[in-house]
C-alpha cells in the first residue's frame, strides 16, 4: 500500500521533494493533516531558510500569499509530541511572524544571556551561586550587578567642590 | 465605559454651555430660553441652541464621541454620536444636529446600535491592533466604545495603512498610524492656543494629521493636546512606555509654577511621579494646563536635596539634622536680630511663610522680603496687588488692556482665556513691550509715558469708559521697576478717568508670576520700617526656597541658610543646607493671583531626610531659642488664618475692598521719575522659571527645542 | 501535476519578464532615473507624500514671488470674493501659483500665498495636498494626463497609456529624463462623448501662454503624434481628432477610428444596434391593436 501511494505521490510531486516529505513525515502524514499540508502543500517549491539549534528546519516560498510564505517543519516532525511550537528560538519566532526580515542564518544576533543557562556555566560564580553578574541581564536595582545597583529614583544635588 | 462615563459626570457637572458661555450658564436660563425635548421618552429642557447631545447628556444618556468636544467647535467628522430622530430618515450625528422643541430623540433602539457599530468597523479598519504596546491602552475612548460597538472581526481585507509620524516636539509623541482623524487637535491649536500649526494633509485614505512641514507645535499649552487625543496618536512623550494607567494612584494638587495655581491631579507609582494632568475648575484652568506644570515633573528626580549639608573646610559637607542646626544656632548667636533676613522664593508656600515671619520676628528680625520682588511694595491694601477680577472675571470682559505684561508666558492657561475672549469679539490692547500673545493686539505704546497719553483723553480712553467690563492687567514685570511707583501712579490714573472699577466690577488686576507671591504679601512678608530705613548689610541670610535672590540681598560676607528642595544657586551660596520637601511631596497652602488659597497634597514621600518646610521652621526655632507654638499644621494654618482670616477659605476668592484707590495716593506722592524704558514682561524664559523646572531635562530638551522651531529652516545641509 | 502547473506558470512568468525587460530596457532605465515613481493605490496626485519634504531645489530657503503682472491677477482675483472672506481666493491664487511656477508648487509658492490672503500656512497647505490638480513636486514641461474612468476605458484608454508610456518610456508619475513630459492619470474630465481623451496642461510658457487642452477621439496613433508635435514645440490639433465636434461621425474602436456608415445620418452608432428595440410608440400596441372593438 505504501510503495504504491509512495509511487504515486512521487510522480505527482516530483521525486526529490517527496522522499524528503516522507523521509520527515512517514505514514503520520496520513493521519496528521497539518504536517501533510506544511509537507504536501507547502513543501514543494519552498526554499529552505536555514535550520536552528534544534534541527528545525525554516521555509520560505516566495510565491505564496504573504503571510503564508513562511513555514517550519519541526525537527521530529514524524511524532507529534516532538512538534514543539516552543523550541522555535526567538530570532526565528521573529522571521517566521514577520516581525522582521532578517534571516536568523546569516545574521548576527546579540545573544541574551539568560540566567537558567549561565547559572550551568561552571566557570562564572556570582552571589547566588554560579552566575556571572556583568553578562546576565537584570533589571535596573538589581542586586545581582553592582552597575545596576547605583540605579537610583531619585538623584541628590551634588555640591560644587572647591 | 469607566473614563467616558466620567466625562460625562464632568461635563453634567460643568454645566452644557461652551466655555465662553458657563458664566451665564451659572444662573437658570429663564423659561422662554427652554426648549423641550423627548429622549428615549423622557422629557429634558434644555437652553435653545444646544445641540442633540447636548440634550442626551441632559437626560443622562450616554452618547459615544470622539470628535465632539464641548470646549471645541463642532466637527462632526467621526460619526460616531449618531442618534435616531422621529421623522428623520437616516440617524443624524447628534453632536452637529440642532436640538429643536418636541424633537423626540432616541439613542438606544437597534437602528442607533448598528449604525454606531457601522461607524466603529470603519474606525478601526485603519487602527492598528498596538493596544498591547500604546500608552492610551486602559484610557483610550476608542478601546471603551469599541468594548461596546466593536466586532471581534472586521470585513477589511485589504491591507491597513501606515502613516509617517510627525516629530511636534519634545513633549507630545505621536504615532500618526493610530489617528482616527477626530481633528481635535487641530481645533485645538486654533482655536485655543492660537497656534495654527497642525492640518489634515492629503485627502481619503491619505488623510493625516500633521503639521505638513516639521515644525515644532510652539505652544505653551501643546500638552493639552494628549488629553484631548481620544485614541493613543497623541500621547507624552517624556512618560512613554513607562506607565499603565491602572498602576498609578491619584492625587488632587495644586500646580505652583506660575502664580496661576491650576488645579492638577498628580498620578503616581510608588515613589516617582509618573505625570501631571489636568483636574476640571471652570474658575482656574477649566482644563487645561500649561506643559511646564505637565512635564517639569521629572525634576522631582534630579539635583533634589535629600540631607543637611553644612559648610565645613571643604565645601558642603552631608551633615545631621543636629549638626545643621548646631551650624545655623552658632552662627545665629553672634548677629543680632536686626542684622538678620529672610528671603521667600518663588516655590514657598504660606505655611512656612508665616512661621518664618514670626520666628524671624521673635528673634527682632524684620527684614522680611522676596525674591525678585518688590521689597518695598505696600501691601496694606490687597485690591492693589491681586487680579481683581477674577480669572472668570475675563468671560465678561469687553475690553482688556495690558500693561507690562505677557500672559503668554506669565500664565498661558489665562492667555488661552483672554484669547476666547478676543475671538468673541473683546478687544484687547497692550502697553509696553509688544509680544506675540496668539491673538491681535492693539499695541498702544511701549513705555510710561504712553500711559500717560492714553489716560489724556485718547481714543481708547473713550472706549474703556464706553466698556461695561473694562480690565487692567498690570504684569510682574512693573511691579518689578525701579520707577513701579510712577508707573503705577500712571496706571492709577488710566483707571481712574477709565472709570475701570465701577459698582459691582473691579478691573484692576495684578498678573504675579510667582506661586508664593500673593500669599507672602496677603501675610506681609515685607521688609519693617525699619528695615526698609537701614542701610547695613544683614549678616545671616535665611533662604527660604530662594534661588533668584539679587546679589544686594545676600552680601558675600553673609552667612547664608538655604531652606529648599533643589540645589541650584540658592544651595550653591549657602553655610547650611536643610533639606525641604516640593510641591508634590507635602500639604502647602498656595494663593493664587486671584488670591485663591488652594492646598497641594502630598503625593509621594519626602526624599532622603528631608522635611516639610513649616516642620523645619519649627524645629529651628526650637534651637535658635525662640520656640514657636505651632506644633502641627493645623496649628500653622490657624495661625495662617490668624494673619490673614481668608486664606482660611480654601479654593474660593474673598473679593476685596477697593477703599477707591487710596492706596495709590501714597505710590503719587513720592514722585519717582518714570523710566523710557518699555514696560516688559517678568519672564523670558518660560520653561525655566525656579529651581524645580530649571532642573527639569524636559523642560531643557523645550528650551533647545525653541531656539530651532523649525528644522531645517535654512536649508544649508539639506542634500539632494 | 500542481507542481508542473506551477513550475509552468513560473517558467512562463520569468520568459515574459525577460522580454519584456529586453525590449523595454533601455525605458526602464530611463525610467529609474526618472523623478518620483508610482504608488501603488488609487490616486492620482503627483506626489508621493502628503508631507513635505527637504529638497535641494524645494526648501525654506526657495524663493518665491508673484511677478509684478501677475500681481495685478493677484489683486483681481481677490477682488472677486468679499473682503472679509479673503481666503476664498486661495484656489485661483494657488493655480496662478502654479503657472508660473512651472507646474508645481514650492514651499516657498504656497508660504507666498498664505501671506498674501492672510492666512495659516497649514490651511494652504491642506489645501493643496488635498486638490490633485496641484502639484507639489517637480513636474515636466507638459503634464499629459490620461482619463481613466469607465467611458475612457471602454473605447480604449488602457491603449493609449501603453501607446504614452512605451513612447515616452514613463510611467505614471514620472518625468521624461529631458525633462519635457511627466505622465499622470486623472478621473473623469467629461468628455466621454469622445472618449478615450489626455489632457495637455502646459507649462512651457509661464502664465501667458498657459494652455490646457484636451485631445479626444484619441488612437494611439493619434497620441503619439501628438506628443511628437508638443515636443518640436508644434501645436496639435486640440479637441477631437476626427470631428469637428461631437457630431455622430464615428468612434474609436480597437484603437482605430471607424467613421459612421453613410447614410446612417442621425445615428450616434457605427452600426444598427443590436436588440432588444424600443417599442415604437407611434405604433398601437399589438394587444391594444388586437383588442377587440
Amino acid at each position: 500500500m505504501a510503495g504504491v501511494l509512495q509511487k504515486y505521490m512521487a510522480q505527482a510531486m516530483g521525486k526529490a521533494s517527496f522522499r524528503d516529505a516522507w523521509k520527515a513525515g512517514g505514514w503520520k502524514m496520513l493521519i496528521d493533516g497539518n504536517l501533510a499540508e506544511t509537507l504536501f502543500e507547502h513543501g514543494p517549491g519552498a526554499e529552505l531558510v536555514g535550520t536552528d539549534k534544534h534541527g528545525n528546519k525554516y521555509f520560505e516560498k516566495k510565491d505564496a500569499q504573504w503571510v503564508r510564505n513562511r513555514f517550519v517543519v519541526f525537527a521530529g516532525a514524524n511524532n507529534w509530541s516532538t512538534q514543539d511550537a516552543s523550541s522555535v528560538p526567538p530570532e526565528w519566532h521573529a522571521w517566521l511572524h514577520y516581525i522582521g526580515d532578517y534571516n536568523p542564518a546569516n545574521t548576527e544576533f546579540k545573544p541574551p544571556i539568560y540566567a537558567a543557562e549561565a547559572s550551568c556555566h561552571p566557570s562564572v560564580v556570582g552571589p547566588l551561586g554560579p552566575v556571572s553578574a556583568t553578562k546576565v541581564h537584570q533589571p535596573k536595582g538589581s542586586w545581582f550587578d553592582p552597575d545596576k545597583l547605583t540605579w537610583r529614583k531619585v538623584q541628590a544635588w551634588q555640591p560644587p567642590q572647591e | 465605559m469607566q473614563r467616558y462615563r466620567g466625562a460625562l459626570a464632568r461635563l453634567q457637572a460643568v454645566g452644557l454651555q461652551s466655555a465662553r458661555g458657563m458664566a451665564a450658564a451659572a444662573q437658570p436660563a429663564p423659561a422662554e430660553d427652554l426648549i423641550e425635548v423627548t429622549v428615549d421618552g423622557q422629557k429634558v429642557s434644555v437652553p435653545k441652541g444646544s445641540n442633540v447631545l447636548q440634550a442626551c447628556d441632559a437626560a443622562g444618556k450616554d452618547i459615544p464621541r470622539f470628535c465632539y468636544h464641548q470646549r471645541l467647535s463642532i466637527a462632526g467628522n467621526c460619526r460616531m454620536c449618531l442618534v435616531e430622530v422621529e421623522k428623520s430618515p437616516k440617524p443624524v450625528a447628534s453632536c452637529a444636529m440642532p436640538a429643536g422643541p418636541g424633537m423626540v430623540i432616541k439613542t438606544d433602539t437597534p437602528l442607533v446600535k448598528k449604525a454606531r457599530e457601522g461607524v466603529m468597523e470603519f474606525l478601526l479598519i485603519n487602527h492598528p491592533l498596538d493596544c498591547p504596546i500604546c500608552d492610551q491602552g486602559g484610557e483610550c475612548d476608542l478601546q471603551d466604545q469599541s468594548m461596546v460597538f466593536g466586532s471581534d472581526r472586521g470585513r477589511f481585507t485589504e491591507v491597513k495603512r501606515a502613516v509617517a509620524d510627525k516629530n511636534l516636539g519634545p513633549l507630545v509623541k505621536t504615532v500618526m498610524t493610530r489617528c482616527i482623524h477626530c481633528t481635535r487637535c487641530i481645533r485645538f491649536a486654533k482655536e485655543i492656543a492660537g497656534t495654527d500649526d497642525l492640518g489634515i494633509t492629503g485627502r481619503g485614505r491619505d488623510a493625516e494629521v500633521g503639521t505638513y512641514v516639521e515644525k515644532l507645535m510652539t505652544s505653551e499649552l501643546s500638552g493639552n493636546v494628549i488629553d484631548l487625543c481620544p485614541v493613543g496618536a497623541l500621547t507624552s512623550k517624556p512618560a512613554a512606555f513607562t506607565y499603565r494607567n491602572w498602576e498609578l494612584k491619584t492625587t488632587e494638587s495644586v500646580d505652583t509654577s506660575d502664580a496661576m495655581g491650576a488645579n492638577i491631579r498628580v498620578d503616581t507609582r510608588g515613589m516617582e511621579v509618573i505625570r501631571v494632568v489636568p483636574r476640571l475648575n471652570e474658575d482656574v484652568n477649566q482644563e487645561w494646563i500649561s506643559d511646564k506644570a505637565r512635564f517639569q515633573y521629572d525634576a522631582l528626580r534630579y539635583q533634589r536635596l535629600n540631607v543637611p549639608l553644612v559648610r565645613g573646610e571643604k565645601g558642603l559637607q552631608q551633615a545631621s539634622w543636629p549638626e545643621a542646626f548646631a551650624a545655623i544656632a552658632r552662627a545665629a548667636s553672634k548677629v543680632q536680630g536686626h542684622e538678620m533676613r529672610a528671603v521667600a522664593g518663588r516655590l514657598a508656600d504660606a505655611e512656612s511663610m508665616v512661621l518664618l515671619k514670626d520666628l524671624m520676628n521673635r528673634l527682632g528680625c524684620g527684614d522680611l522680603r522676596s525674591e525678585a520682588g518688590f521689597a518695598d511694595l505696600d501691601a496694606d491694601t490687597r485690591s492693589s496687588y491681586v487680579f481683581n477680577s477674577t480669572i472668570a472675571g475675563v468671560d465678561q470682559a469687553d475690553a482688556i488692556l495690558l500693561v507690562g505684561c505677557n500672559p503668554r508666558l506669565e500664565a498661558p492657561v489665562l492667555n488661552a482665556r483672554i484669547r476666547a475672549a478676543n475671538l468673541a469679539g473683546v478687544p484687547v490692547a497692550a502697553v509696553g513691550e509688544q509680544y506675540d500673545l496668539t491673538y491681535p493686539v492693539e499695541h498702544l505704546g511701549a513705555n510710561g509715558d504712553a500711559l500717560d497719553k492714553l489716560a489724556k483723553n485718547s481714543d481708547y480712553m473713550k472706549r474703556l469708559k464706553g466698556a461695561q467690563r473694562p480690565m487692567v492687567i498690570v504684569g510682574a514685570g512693573v511691579l518689578q521697576r525701579a520707577d513701579r511707583d510712577a508707573v503705577l501712579a500712571k496706571v492709577a490714573k488710566l483707571v481712574e478717568k477709565g472709570e475701570v472699577v465701577r459698582e459691582g466690577w473691579n478691573g484692576f488686576n495684578v498678573l504675579h508670576d510667582a506661586a508664593s507671591r500673593v500669599a507672602a504679601l496677603d501675610l506681609g512678608f515685607l521688609p519693617s520700617a525699619r528695615a526698609r530705613a537701614s542701610k547695613a548689610a544683614p549678616k545671616l541670610v535665611y533662604l527660604l526656597g530662594a534661588d533668584d535672590y539679587s546679589e544686594a540681598d545676600v552680601p558675600p560676607t553673609a552667612f547664608v541658610v538655604y531652606q529648599g528642595h533643589h540645589g541650584d544657586r540658592g544651595a550653591a551660596r549657602a553655610d547650611v543646607v536643610l533639606p525641604a520637601t516640593a510641591y508634590t511631596e507635602k500639604y502647602g497652602t498656595y494663593v493664587n493671583f486671584e488670591g485663591r488659597p488652594q492646598s497641594t497634597k502630598p503625593a509621594v514621600a519626602s526624599v532622603g531626610d528631608a522635611r516639610d518646610d513649616w516642620k523645619i521652621v519649627r524645629a529651628l526655632s526650637e534651637v535658635l531659642g525662640a520656640p514657636l507654638p505651632y506644633n502641627s499644621l493645623d496649628d500653622a494654618r490657624r495661625r495662617l488664618a490668624d494673619v490673614a482670616p481668608h486664606l482660611a477659605r480654601r479654593d474660593a476668592v474673598e473679593a476685596p475692598l477697593w477703599l477707591a484707590g487710596e492706596q495709590w495716593k501714597a505710590a503719587g506722592d513720592r514722585k519717582a521719575a518714570a523710566d523710557a524704558a518699555p514696560l516688559a514682561s517678568a519672564i523670558a524664559n518660560f520653561y525655566q522659571t525656579d529651581a524645580i523646572s530649571r532642573a527639569s531635562k524636559v523642560m531643557a530638551k523645550c528650551v533647545r527645542a525653541r531656539q530651532n522651531p523649525i528644522p531645517g529652516l535654512h536649508a544649508a545641509s539639506v542634500g539632494n | 501535476m500542481r507542481r508542473a502547473v506551477q513550475s509552468l506558470a513560473r517558467f512562463s512568468a520569468l520568459v515574459a519578464h525577460q522580454s519584456a525587460a529586453s525590449s523595454t530596457s533601455a525605458a526602464a532605465v530611463q525610467a529609474a532615473a526618472c523623478v518620483g515613481s508610482r504608488r501603488w493605490f488609487a490616486t492620482n496626485s503627483h506626489d508621493i507624500f502628503n508631507t513635505h519634504r527637504h529638497e535641494a531645489h524645494n526648501n525654506w530657503d526657495t524663493e518665491f514671488d508673484f511677478t509684478d503682472a501677475n500681481y495685478e491677477k493677484v489683486a483681481e482675483i481677490i477682488s472677486r470674493y468679499p473682503t472679509n472672506y479673503k481666503a476664498s481666493a486661495l484656489i485661483p491664487l494657488l493655480d496662478l501659483a502654479q503657472q508660473q511656477n512651472e507646474g508645481w508648487l514650492s514651499l516657498a509658492a504656497m508660504n507666498r500665498v498664505a501671506k498674501i490672503l492672510d492666512m495659516a500656512e497649514i490651511r494652504v497647505y491642506e489645501v493643496a495636498t488635498f486638490y490633485t490638480m496641484f502639484n507639489r513636486s517637480k513636474i515636466g514641461k507638459y503634464h499629459v494626463m490620461v482619463c481613466g474612468t469607465t467611458p475612457c476605458m471602454l473605447q480604449g484608454a488602457k491603449g493609449i497609456y501603453k501607446a504614452l508610456k512605451d513612447h515616452l518610456g514613463i510611467d505614471y508619475g514620472q518625468t521624461t529624463p529631458d525633462g519635457m513630459f511627466t505622465l499622470g492619470e486623472m478621473e473623469c474630465m467629461g468628455a466621454c462623448v469622445n472618449a478615450p481623451m489626455i489632457a495637455v496642461a502646459d507649462y512651457t510658457k509661464g502664465v501667458e501662454g498657459f494652455s490646457y487642452h484636451y485631445y479626444e477621439d484619441l488612437t494611439p496613433q493619434d497620441v503619439i503624434s501628438i506628443v511628437d508635435t508638443l515636443k518640436k514645440g508644434g501645436k496639435p490639433k486640440a479637441g477631437s481628432q476626427h470631428r469637428s465636434k461631437a457630431e455622430p461621425a464615428g468612434a474609436v474602436v480597437d484603437g482605430k477610428w471607424v467613421p459612421s456608415k453613410p447614410g446612417a445620418d442621425g445615428m450616434t452608432l457605427t452600426g444598427e444596434p443590436p436588440g432588444p428595440y424600443c417599442r415604437n410608440l407611434d405604433e398601437p400596441a399589438p394587444e391594444q391593436a388586437a383588442a377587440p372593438k
